[in-house]
């Protein structure tokens, strides 16, 4: 809204002076004019209340705030400006020239001939620039807004020292009606408002009470409305309170005041009198002066102004609009167009409908805003068109432009909220338009972005009537000739400046409408219209071009052709548009990777064809000067829309090591027909996975490849390269014409097990004065692929990826064979293995092994090799590891057809385990040394014990006689050996052992070993033999062997109990020829030999004499130092007749035992008879002593049981009884 | 002699924003085209934002609102764009000039201005054309607008294109929707 006085456009809202707050060199009016000059003897107020009074007002400042009732309620009502003590208001009257100079009322304007004085802005005032027949100046509009306040606000300290009190009162007194009167004598309405602090100290008194009536009756302040008193030590809180409060009391008394001076305007209005002349006018001037139609715009303008003081928008669009309407019908009818007068009354028509529309904005009458945008600039047009210089001028459309930034600018300005829900650009129509009514779509407000680019595009038109204007009229010396009185120049230059002669300096149409165009593309990108921004970039960037402003074209240019959306979507006319502008921008600026690679895209047929360009890739820079070193460019194919399109197909998507797989890679080009065909130096083919890349070389143009299609079979070497990355490489004719397809086939070996992806293509091309390389990426797309054959058949090939192969690994011919593998492996057992490889390739293999025995504590694995020639059996090689793993074994050239063995071999184990084996035979044929083939095998090893046992330890008699008192055995202990000279006893282990094998294995040896003794023993076990042989345990069985075992304590004074430990060792071996003999060694529970205590044991021989006798002997042993005596009782029994004792005591001397026998004779044979109840009990601890039975006896819960053998056996078992 | 709207432009745009087909009608007085191809086609896929705009808002309100989006902006005091959007994601926009045509009979409907829904009939011609369209078995409509979403092939139907034709040249304002 530049062109327009800021205080005619810009929004009125109350104006509050506060004084006394802050030293400020805010004086109001200007010093230098004879003004009312408001003065205090009285300090300003300078404490840390002041400060926060001062902070909160400004808080309140309503000046800057946004047009709309939203911002202006509450609080924000009042422009507020704070000032000292002194302030200065302007004069309301003109000093008149006259020597009587009287200060009189303007509105008494009654006709008497003596000079009147008048407002030094009115039109009758001789030095007010409209005079005589002005119609308004922006300053009276200032005079109100920033000037004269509608309110005076005095902050005053209040003391507290009762002894100054009176004396500080008076001053207050004093003080306030000074300001009073002077603002009295100035002519203005000015309320004046007095806010008392009181200070910190005051003590709460009715006394207070009493000086503030005094101050109010000596003042004649008003004690609700002007008067106003702030308690002692108010809270920041109570201090907000207490500003909010003279806000709000003081604002309906600003309203009035201003509503006291639309009354007086209207009242002069009402009146219908031409007001007369301050002043005669003075010699020389015309006698010109208003007419009563133009003092009824100024009234009307007035009423308008003020009403927007108040707020009151409705009144003010009534004011506006009776001002506007006389201005145009009446007043501007009649002025000459040629006359200043006539644009200030146009400029005042501007304002008048800026005024109103701001109204309108603010009632939320959008659609009703743009109507009457739109009926201003039609009314206007009409009005010029009749009366001014006409509307088909430059001056026009700068008028238009101006006209449409006004509107954006007054919708920014006015913040009206467009985001709303339904994500419209534009605004619904108002509730007062009928529904169904005609609505142009202009006339749904759109946001300001669509207003500042219909600015723009009347600039554009501006430019082109400023074009059109003659040579002759263009000189600056034309300028003020009548001749020039033809343009309209409201608010734009003359001709002259507005299209300069060459050389000379004027307007930049286009800067103007870059500027428009930027401010529009603000407002479009905050909505998010980014397609509608690309638009505007495009024209904005054409106009920096032809401003010739390189770099900033390139600045807008060069992000636009990278990410526009045309290009995606499809849109190729904005493609190539922005794609020539962008050359054209880079060729100037020196912008060589532009340069090519928009010109790498424009060869693509689909653009317009221009006959007057090259169309040559490699000439892309000849005639650019302005670069420095030599370019190098890499175009990614998503970047452009290239005319080189390329595939990569796989002809299968599935191959094997060791097989020659086809692939193609086809070039389509679709350059412009005319174009120069394209020559590449290389074109190289990255994958992903094992495969190599490719890379093609140029070899020359061939004449007869020219055609629509050429199928090339491509060759391919392998170049072992330096850096690590071997390549295949060929050669082929690389120069592709417009619209060919040229297919290049290669056919390539499949080294590796893996999936093979082509990535990317590169194409590079090495022209005179630059590097290209044109990267395309190969995406799976939905069409299918084509496999092009070269008769130029397609095939289509439907495959998810027809760039992917995979490459499955080759099937091993190599064949594992576990020799000797056993079912079950057991503990204690070496494990021997052989495994056989054989070669069934039909070449020779060099192989090596890798072997892993997975499980819990794995024991070291060592592997030989045998030769071939197996009766040898001579280990050539071999290798033994700690580790799980045993890699790489060499097992060396096996031959075609041929097998080698390894014979692995585990050292025996304790413990069960349970073991895998795996193994990986990696080999390659010695015709292709870099494929690996791979082999693997694997087998699970359980390991368990063999055997385990249980254990049954019972005393027997041992026939050594004991040691006698009456022998005195002198041993010799002389030497070294010791003499035992304890009891022996003698004991029997009985061992039951079952096998767990799954096999029938050979016992060969069982065997007790006596690992240890505790407690002075000698001891010694006697083994039971087994035959030749060993036996043959079977699985699931339970055998049985007994080993005596006899026990010496070595000292006879030794009582104390002793223990023995014992294993029991089985030495095994399979049942196969040739195995080796196995220890297993099994534990047997701690063994307790006690030798302390009386025992009693019983023992049966069956007489050989007569055969139905059975011999039962009970030997009592004492081993004590004491003189036992024992009860004995046989009971009789029904299964036998017995003789003997029946009932006896039997007394022992220390270290001796006794037997008893008994003869049985049984009534049943062949069987277990019994209990026999035989009871002995030590008389003296009357305690009944257990019988342990022997051999041949049987115990359980009644009693001992004793075989009654059948009678044929009787004869054969012939035992003799062996008594003392 | 009084100016009433009339069609400057109509635009089939595809799934993927993509212009499948763009028919430019001349503009009274001059009985010029009031912009150039170029320009129109910027003007229509400047339309691709608010459509864009007002699909978000209407999934965000729940709003099943397919079909006629009404006035979808106004470029500047002649020309505005109306949208209809198909249920396949084809976009049809009507550019109009509201003083694009001069009448001098009494029978004059519309006048200036525009009423809601007066669009309705043109856009249910066009879908008419674009349905018969898509009943011709060599039209493939996926090579128009490939799944990628990235750019397709303009419709070359020239009985498409006649059609368009036809139902540009006879709108007029006020004609109701049969």
């Amino acid at each position: 809204m530049e062109g327009y006085a800021p205080a005619f456009v810009a929004h009125n809202v109350p104006f509050m002076v506060v004084s006394g707050l802050s030293p400020s060199e805010n004086f109001g009016s200007d010093a230098g004019q004879q003004c009312c000059q408001i003065t205090s003897e009285i300090p300003l107020i300078n404490n840390g209340e002041s400060q926060a009074f001062l902070k909160l007002f400004q808080e309140r400042d309503g000046g800057q705030l946004s047009w709309n009732s939203k911002e202006y309620n509450g609080r924000n009502k009042f422009k507020i400006k704070v000032v000292g003590r002194e302030y200065n208001l302007p004069p309301r009257m003109a000093q008149l020239h006259a020597p009587s100079a009287r200060l009189s009322n303007s509105r008494d304007l009654s006709p008497m001939p003596r000079p009147t004085a008048h407002s030094p802005l009115s039109p009758l005032t001789p030095d007010s620039a409209l005079f005589p027949d002005g119609l308004i100046d922006p300053e009276w509009i200032s005079k109100h807004q920033n000037l004269v306040p509608s309110v005076f606000v005095s902050f005053y300290k209040f003391t507290s020292d009762p002894n100054l009190s009176t004396l500080h009162d008076n001053h207050l007194k004093t003080d306030i009606s000074n300001i009073k009167s002077v603002i009295a004598k100035s002519g203005y309405k000015t309320k004046l408002i007095v806010a008392l602090l009181s200070e910190g100290s005051i003590l709460k008194s009715p006394e207070v009470e009493d000086r503030l009536a005094n101050i109010r009756k000596a003042t004649g302040l008003d004690s609700k409305t002007s008067l106003f008193f702030l308690p002692p030590q108010s809270s920041p809180v109570e201090i907000e309170a207490f500003v909010d409060t003279i806000i709000s009391t003081i604002y309906p008394l600003c309203i009035e005041y201003y509503r006291e001076l639309s009354k007086h305007s209207r009242r002069k209005r009402n009146r219908g009198v031409v007001p007369s002349l301050s002043a005669s006018p003075r010699i020389g001037t015309t006698t010109q002066i208003l007419s009563s139609q133009a003092w009824n715009v100024r009234y009307d303008f007035k009423l308008g102004v003020f009403a927007e003081f108040r707020q009151e928008m409705d009144a003010a669009i009534r004011s506006f609009e009776s001002g506007y309407d006389i201005l145009l019908s009446e007043v501007m009818e009649i002025m000459p167009s040629w006359s200043p007068r006539f644009i200030e009354a146009r400029l005042l028509a501007d304002v008048f409908a800026i005024r109103t529309l701001r109204c309108l904005l603010w009632n939320g009458n959008f659609t009703g805003a743009v109507r009457r945008w739109q009926s201003h600039r039609n009314r206007l047009r009409k009005f010029i068109d009749r009366k001014g210089k006409g509307t088909l001028t430059y001056g026009w459309e700068a008028w238009e432009a101006r006209w449409a930034e006004v509107m954006a600018e007054m919708i920014q300005k006015s913040a009206i909220d467009f985001d709303d829900e339904s994500m419209s650009p534009y605004l619904l129509p108002e509730k007062n338009i009928v529904t169904g009514e005609r609505l142009e779509p202009w006339e749904y407000m759109h946001h300001p972005g669509y207003w500042y680019s219909l600015a723009s595009q009347h600039q554009t038109s501006r430019r082109a009537l400023a074009f059109a204007i003659p040579e002759e009229d263009r000189s600056p010396q034309t300028g003020k000739s009548p001749r020039n009185q033809a343009y309209d120049t409201y608010l734009c230059p003359d001709p002259y400046e507005e299209y300069p002669l060459p050389g000379q300096a004027g307007v930049d149409h286009s800067l103007l409408i870059i500027e428009s165009l930027t401010k529009a593309i603000i407002e479009f990108n905050k909505r998010n219209q980014l397609r509608q921004v690309q638009e505007l970039s495009i024209i904005s960037a054409t106009e920096s071009i032809r401003r010739k402003d390189w770099d900033v074209a390139l600045r807008i240019l060069r992000p636009l052709w990278h990410k526009m959306s045309y290009r995606k979507e499809g849109w190729w006319g904005p493609v190539e548009e922005v794609g020539w502008a962008l050359r054209n921008a880079a060729a100037n600026a020196g912008d060589a990777i532009s340069v090519i690679s928009v010109d790498w895209e424009l060869l693509h047929k689909i653009f317009v064809y221009r006959p007057k360009w090259h169309y040559d890739i490699s000439k892309a820079l000849d005639g650019i000067e302005t670069i420095d070193s030599r370019p190098s460019v890499v175009i990614q194919h998503q970047d452009v829309h290239s005319f080189l399109l390329a595939t990569y197909v796989f002809q299968n998507s599935e191959g094997k090591v060791g097989e020659v797989c086809l692939s193609q890679l086809a070039v389509v080009s679709t350059a412009m027909p005319a174009s120069i065909p394209v020559t590449m130096s290389e074109i190289k083919i990255e994958f992903e996975g094992s495969m190599k890349p490719i890379i093609l070389r140029h070899k020359g143009s061939d004449a007869t490849n020219s055609g629509k299609y050429s199928h090339n079979g491509v060759t391919l070497t392998d170049i072992p390269s330096q850096t690590g990355n071997p390549t295949l490489a060929g050669e082929a004719d690389l120069t592709f014409s417009p619209g060919q397809a040229k297919v290049f086939e290669f056919t390539c070996l499949l080294r590796e097990a893996s999936e093979g992806t082509a990535t990317s293509a590169t194409f590079s091309m090495t022209s005179k004065l630059f590097d290209l390389d044109f990267v395309q990426t190969f995406e799976p797309t939905a069409a299918p692929a084509t496999w092009w054959t070269s008769t130029s058949a397609k095939k289509q090939l439907v495959r998810e990826n027809p760039a992917a192969i995979t490459i499955l690994p080759k099937p091993p011919k190599m064949e594992v064979r576990f020799i000797g593998l056993q079912e079950q492996y057991y503990t204690n057992e070496s494990l021997v293995l052989q495994i056989d490889f054989v070669n069934d390739e039909e070449i020779d293999a060099v192989a090596t092994i890798d072997v892993w025995l997975l499980g819990d504590n794995v024991p070291p694995v060592s592997l030989s090799l045998i030769s071939p020639d197996h009766m040898a059996d001579s280990t050539t090689r071999s290798k033994e590891t700690k580790e799980e793993v045993l890699s790489a074994f060499e097992i060396g050239t096996i031959c075609s057809g041929a097998s080698s063995s390894v014979r692995m071999s585990i050292p025996p184990i304790d413990v069960p385990a349970f073991y895998e084996l795996s193994m990986k035979v990696s080999y390659h044929l010695v015709s292709d040394m870099e494929t690996p083939i791979y082999k693997t095998a694997a087998t699970q090893m359980a390991i368990i014990n063999p055997f385990e046992a249980n254990y049954d330890f019972s005393p027997l008699i041992h026939p050594d006689p004991w040691p006698s008192f009456f022998t005195h055995n002198e041993g010799d202990d002389t030497g070294n050996k010791v003499i035992h000279r304890g009891l022996s006893q003698k004991w029997c282990l009985t061992s039951r052992y079952f096998s767990f094998a799954n096999e029938d294995l050979v016992v060969e040896d069982l065997n007790v070993d006596v690992i240890g003794t505790n407690g002075g023993i000698h001891c010694y076990a006697t083994k039971t033999d087994l035959p030749e042989g060993g036996v043959v345990v079977s699985p699931k069985s339970l055998d049985e062997a007994k080993f005596e075992i006899n026990s010496q304590k070595l000292s006879l004074d030794d009582r104390g109990t002793a223990t023995l430990d014992v294993t029991l060792a089985i030495k095994w071996r399979r049942q196969t020829e040739r195995s080796a003999l196995n220890t297993t060694i099994l534990a047997v529970p701690r063994l307790l030999v006690s030798s302390s205590e009386p025992r009693v044991l019983a023992s049966v021989s069956y007489s050989a004499i007569e055969p139905f006798m059975i011999h039962f002997e009970v030997t009592i042993e004492n081993p004590s130092n004491h003189f036992l005596s024992f009860g004995i009782t046989m009971e009789p029994s029904e299964k036998w007749a017995f003789s003997g004792v029946k009932a006896s005591t039997l007394q022992l001397v220390p270290l001796s035992r006794k037997s008893l026998t008994f003869r049985l004779v049984p009534f049943t044979r062949g069987d277990w008879i019994g209990p026999v109840r035989c009871v002995i009990k030590d008389r003296y601890f009357q305690k009944i002593l257990k019988i342990a039975p022997t051999d041949g006896m049987r115990i359980d819960k009644e009693g001992i049981f004793v075989w009654a053998p059948p009678a044929e056996i009787e004869e054969a078992s012939v035992l003799e009884d062996d008594t003392e | 002699m009084a100016a009433i709207p009339s069609i400057a432009c109509l635009g089939v745009l595809g799934k993927n924003n993509n212009p499948l087909h763009i028919s430019i009608f001349p503009s009274q007085p001059t009985n010029t085209p009031l912009r150039t191809p170029l320009q129109f086609s910027l003007l229509l896929s400047s339309t691709l934002d608010i459509f864009a705009a007002r699909s978000t808002a209407n999934v965000n309100s729940n709003g099943g609102l397919s079909g006629d989006f009404g006035l979808l902006h106004a470029i500047d005091e002649r020309l505005a764009c109306y949208g209809f959007e198909t249920n396949t994601g084809v976009r049809f926009v009507a550019v109009v000039d509201v003083r694009g045509r001069l009448v001098t009979g009494e029978r004059v409907y519309g006048g200036m201005g525009m009423r809601e829904g007066e669009m309705k009939l043109v856009f249910k011609q066009m879908q008419r054309a674009y349905v018969r369209l898509l009943q011709n078995p060599f039209y493939e409509p996926d090579e128009h607008s490939p799944p990628g979403g990235k750019g397709g092939r303009k419709i070359t139907s020239r009985k498409f294109g006649e059609e368009m034709r036809r139902i540009g040249e006879n709108w007029m304002p006020g004609t109701i929707a049969a």
